[in-house]
């Protein structure tokens, strides 16, 4: 026998159907859509795009570039992966083996014995005392050492013994000063020469040397030519003295 | 009966005559110096620098050499750095050059990994190498010059760190 529902109970349950689903159908006016259909077609298809375009920065977010999807001119550039930086790579040292070492902070233009330096000369060379403009005498004991220096005409000389420049501070420096007799006097550089002390202090060049502890000053030049060496590292004032080379 | 042997046997043996007069000195072992500069952590695995990569910067020193930028090419720890740098100014002619004839010998000597200022890690490798250069100049008076000379180069090589150590 065929089971009938009467009216009254499809009522109900189209009632309670209808309060169920209610809440989830979005109300659109029915009036609207009969006035302007177009403008409802367009609405959903730009709210199509939306969510076309949302899916679409979810995909390269989280699966990434999609294969089919091209750059658009107007799109906005995209950061480049960093590149790895190369390697900064710099010298800690040399070690001569054979021949010229241009590295050799003393003779990067040595000959082909560089590998063994040249023989320390021990004997004086040089060096007449007194005179000077500063006044004072000398006291400086000339030495010579490393002999020639290959490749180039220049000697290099070294004050030493009680010309050995003492210790000053950091406040107070001591102070030497190399210049040929054709020039002035404190500050004035021989145009061939170069100088420097043995501590650290590298050539200066129209500079005084100045040194914090004992130290000596090596002078470098054209051979023939007169240098005089002052400085302030005895307590009885400058020294002077003259070194010819 | 075994109880009286086993007595005999300790009181002969502890009048043993002792030829033993004194302990071998615990002399330590040379090794190299593998003290680490402080904050600095070891390499797990070495990994030994690419010799291209160290061929090209030693071409790249050597092309520096004479010019100012050799003083970027040098490492703080260089000896005398100044002094060299003030040689090669004041004492080299202007026109010489130092062109690199061959690199060879090119080995990692150590690692570690440091931090710099912004946290990065920084893999620090000690690279020997040897090259055989030539400075070329012309003399005034003595004519065009060449100075042949062949050095091993310690390098330092600071790069960013791709695997984490240990």
């Amino acid at each position: 026998m065929k089971k009938t529902y009467n009216t009254k109970t499809l009522t109900i349950i189209t009632v309670l159907l209808l309060a169920v689903i209610s809440p989830f159908i979005s109300c659109v006016d029915a009036a609207d859509i009969v006035a302007n259909p177009a403008a409802f077609i367009q609405g959903n298809i730009e709210g199509y795009k939306k969510g076309l375009e949302e899916l679409q920065t979810w995909y390269r977010r989280n699966c990434g570039e999609p294969q089919d999807d091209k750059e658009k001119p107007g799109d906005a550039a995209k950061p480049e992966p960093k590149p790895p930086k190369p390697p900064q790579i710099t010298i800690v040292s040399t070690k001569p083996i054979s021949g010229n070492n241009p590295f050799d902070p003393t003779n990067p233009l040595g000959g082909s014995s560089a590998a063994t330096p040249s023989a320390i000369v021990s004997s004086a060379s040089g060096g007449s005392s007194g005179g000077g403009s500063s006044g004072g005498g000398s006291s400086g004991t000339l030495t010579t050492s490393w002999g020639n220096v290959g490749g180039t005409s220049m000697t290099n000389l070294i004050l030493g013994g009680s010309s050995t420049l003492n210790a000053g501070s950091s406040s107070s420096p001591n102070l030497a000063f190399v210049y040929t007799p054709g020039g002035s006097t404190y500050g004035a550089s021989p145009q061939n020469g170069y100088y420097w002390c043995d501590t650290g202090m590298t050539n200066t060049r129209n500079r005084a040397l100045n040194t914090t502890s004992t130290d000596r000053v090596r002078v470098g030049g054209a051979s023939g030519v007169t240098y005089i060496v002052t400085h302030t590292a005895n307590t009885s004032g400058v020294t002077v003295t003259n070194i010819t080379k | 009966m075994i109880k009286l042997f086993i007595i005999t046997t300790m009181i002969f043996v502890s009048f043993l005559p002792v030829y033993a007069t004194d302990f071998r000195p615990f002399n330590p072992i040379p090794s190299p110096n593998a003290k680490l500069p402080s904050g600095a952590m070891t390499v797990a695995k070495p990994m030994p620098v690419d010799v291209r990569e160290v061929e090209k910067a030693v071409e790249k020193i050597m092309g520096s050499w004479n010019t100012p930028d050799m003083d970027n090419k040098l490492a703080g720890e260089f000896y005398n750095k100044d002094r060299l740098m003030d040689t090669v100014a004041t004492g080299v002619p202007k026109d010489a050059k130092l062109r690199l004839l061959s690199v060879q010998g090119v080995q990692t000597l150590n690692q570690h990994i440091r931090k710099n200022d912004s946290g990065e890690s920084l893999l620090v490798s000690m690279v020997s190498a040897i090259a055989r250069t030539q400075v070329e100049y012309n003399d005034p008076t003595r004519g065009f010059q060449r100075l042949e000379g062949m050095n091993e180069y310690i390098l330092k090589v600071t790069s960013e760190l791709e695997v984490e150590a240990k």
